[in-house]
């Protein structure tokens, strides 16, 4: 008995081991050696010259006006992003749940977006979107609306890139709320439908509470996600109009790859990652599981 | 016996061989790596190994933004590779700065040197050393669609003919119409081919005139949000704003006049070879650079740089590498591939006097090679990637119409912040 348990120890350890070892080699030592790096600075020393400066880094990133309304720009840009994109993606997964004629085309077209890879979806909106020569801006035209400055708007730029990004987002999260959904027990909500509940009042009173764990894996992979967003920035605004889109994710890749500071973004991610810590734990206990 | 063991002692004698091929090819052959985005480049390394057989050049291609980002993490990890360094003009300081480059004066002679154009010289040295040499150099030319001129009622100017902004600026609204009204000009007046870069932008201010960089090479504050720059770059924002004859976006310029939707288009002498090699459909020429009426002559150049890793496994090598791309040999290949001129004063006469370029639309080089006397370096800064990065925030915002003083400002106190980290 006790042998047997052993042994079930032993068989767990060994079929864990290998996720612990990538997470361990490629996560926690690199989360650390940042935390180190962001202890030494390199921007004003000769080759090979490391100088240990302490909090110096911290200190200038907390005195950068420029680092913290990328903070800023980035924790708005979060609060907006992640409820839209979980709460699109509940309604998405919903419909293409639904038992109705024609449901299995859409079913095909509404994962296409997934496919693509997010450079290419971002370089192709970039041009959709294109004050003079964009398909969006022909559109509005066709149909008597004014033309729209998007990306090159201070007002209108970050809320493109959520567009953008919720292109991708939003069918790819859905999948998990449809696996959910189907998880579901149908006698749970046929008796429910007997008791005379409306769909909106079994969505809110069955299907919601029983999605809560999975809503808390969407919610806080999407945070975590969405704090790191990178490319559209990268590739669409650089940061602007008037780092309308400036996120912390753009600012460090600056610091540590244009401008050679690695001690700075270091101290950046090192910020960022407590951020998201903090929100991540947030999240979980709003949605920890009651039972 | 011996017949018996016959096979065995072919294959004894196959693997000594073997055994002594290896450390002899081991020790002579030398992989040099060099990344880099500019054309040409296969071709000299090729020639390169056709005279040292036993060193090859693996020329790793990369876009024009990522050869910046990997010196960065390369060059700043200490690592050995790439052995040759594709260094800009204008970081060349940056890089002496943090020591990545080896001095190269002794691999030069002073004839070598006294053969390159002065400016570009001046680029390659930090801190009395020679860092870069420079391999081939550039002026901005202006290129304008005759067709299109013609139609707007203006007179192309001669290929010796410098207009001036006032005048840019007229043909320009001349130029731009909407003729089908749907709210975007079928023809545009003016545009820029790299229209957020300071590079491209640095006469406008510079031919008032007035500074780019303070003395100390170290101040912007008061220098690039001057009464000066604003004066400047509110004209550059009128032209994609109040007067809607340059495009705002990031629709390519170069398209746009192979089009024949841009009238008037500033660009690098290096599209001259491909409006030759892939004609365009409309008559075109090139002027030399405009410049603000009664203002300095200014004009955009300047070239890439080679300079050998200091971490390098093989520098010496590398240097004759380095000399080689810099060499009267190589010009020669870097303008038959894709037509920026050779960095040596001899050179240049050559392709100035040469009778093949007295034609159109061979001239073209010629009106490119006259704008020699005029380049003017970008800032020699250690902060320079800083300044040129933050500066294209502030241009494409005052492209999108955003207040010049306040984006210029803004400007000045994020590069002033970088750059005060600099001094001692």
């Amino acid at each position: 008995m006790l042998a047997s348990l052993r042994l079930e120890r032993w068989t767990a350890a060994f079929f864990l081991a290998p996720a612990i070892i990538l997470l361990l080699v490629f996560r926690y030592i690199p989360i650390v050696l940042g935390f180190e790096e962001a202890l030494y600075t390199n921007s004003l020393s000769l080759a090979g010259g490391r100088k240990f400066v302490g909090l110096a880094n911290f200190l200038a990133v907390y005195e950068d006006p420029v680092v913290w309304g990328s903070f800023k720009t980035t924790l708005i840009f979060s609060l907006i992003v992640n409820p839209l994109q979980v709460g699109l993606a509940l309604l998405l997964a919903e419909l293409i749940n639904l038992r109705v004629p024609g449901i299995a085309i859409f079913r095909a077209i509404y994962l296409v977006p997934i496919a693509i890879s997010a450079p290419v979806t971002a370089i192709a909106w970039g041009l959709a979107l294109d004050p003079n020569y964009g398909l969006i801006n022909g559109i509005l035209r066709s149909i008597g609306l004014p033309r729209q400055p998007f990306l090159q708007h201070p007002d209108q730029a970050l809320w493109s890139i959520i567009g953008i990004i919720s292109w991708i987002g939003v069918p790819y999260w859905s999948l998990f709320f449809l696996a959910g959904l189907q998880g579901i027990s149908k006698d749970v909500l046929e008796s429910a439908h007997v008791d005379g509940a409306n769909s909106l009042r079994t969505f809110v009173s069955i299907k919601l509470p029983l999605l809560r764990r999975i809503i808390a894996f969407v919610l806080v992979s999407d945070t975590v996600v969405n704090f790191t967003l990178f490319a559209p920035v990268y590739l669409l605004t650089r940061g602007g109009p008037q780092l309308s889109t400036h996120l912390v994710m753009y600012e460090a890749y600056r610091r540590g790859l244009v401008y050679g500071d690695i001690g700075i973004a270091s101290a950046i991610i090192s910020v960022l990652l407590i951020v998201v810590i903090v929100f991540v734990a947030i999240e979980f206990i709003i949605l920890r599981p009651q039972h | 016996m011996i017949l018996r063991n016959l096979p065995r002692l072919i294959i004894l004698v196959l693997l000594g061989s073997l055994l002594v091929a290896i450390p002899s090819t081991g020790q002579d052959a030398v992989e040099l790596s060099w990344i880099t985005d500019l054309p040409g480049a296969e071709e000299v390394a090729a020639r390169f190994t056709e005279y040292n057989p036993n060193i090859t050049v693996r020329v790793d291609k990369v876009s024009f933004r990522e050869v910046f980002q990997q010196n960065q993490i390369r060059l700043g990890s200490g690592s050995p590779e790439p052995d040759i360094v594709s260094v800009d003009a204008p970081v060349v300081a940056s890089y002496g700065f943090r020591g990545w480059l080896l001095p190269l004066d002794e691999a030069f002679s002073q004839e070598q040197i006294d053969g390159w154009i002065d400016a570009l010289y001046t680029s390659s040295i930090y801190d009395g050393q020679l860092l870069a040499p420079p391999i081939w150099n550039s002026a901005q030319v202006m290129y304008y669609n005759a067709d299109l001129l013609e139609a707007a009622g203006i007179s192309p100017p001669a290929p010796d003919e410098r207009w001036t902004w006032e005048q840019v600026t007229e043909a320009a609204q001349a130029l731009a119409n909407d003729a089908d009204g749907d709210g975007v000009n079928d023809v545009w007046g003016l545009q820029f081919g790299q229209y957020n870069r300071i590079y491209q932008l640095q006469p406008i201010p510079e031919s008032l005139p007035t500074a780019v960089l303070g003395d100390d090479a170290l101040t912007v504050e008061g220098i690039i949000n001057s009464e000066d720059w604003v004066k400047a770059f509110t004209w550059f924002g009128d032209l994609h704003n109040a007067l809607g004859v340059s495009p705002q976006g990031g629709i390519s310029s170069g398209e746009l006049f192979r089009n024949s939707q841009l009238g008037l288009y500033v660009d690098g002498g290096w599209m001259i070879n491909q409006f030759i090699n892939n004609p365009v459909e409309f008559s075109w020429g090139t002027a030399p650079h405009p410049y603000w009426e009664g203002g300095a002559i200014t004009v955009p150049g300047d070239s890439w740089h080679l300079g050998v890793n200091a971490n390098s496994e093989h520098p010496e090598e590398a240097t004759e590498f380095v000399k080689f791309a810099s060499s009267v040999e190589a010009g020669r290949i870097w303008f038959d591939v894709w037509g920026v001129w050779p960095a040596h004063e001899e050179m240049l006469e050559e392709l100035i006097n040469d009778p093949n370029n007295a034609e159109w639309p061979n001239q073209a080089f010629v009106v490119a090679a006259n704008e020699a006397p005029y380049v003017t370096p970008r800032p020699l800064t250690v902060g320079y990637l800083e300044y040129e990065e933050i500066l294209s925030d502030a241009f494409e915002d005052i492209r999108n119409g955003a207040d010049v003083a306040d984006a210029l400002s803004q400007a000045a106190g994020r590069i002033q912040r970088e750059m005060d980290k600099y001094r001692p």
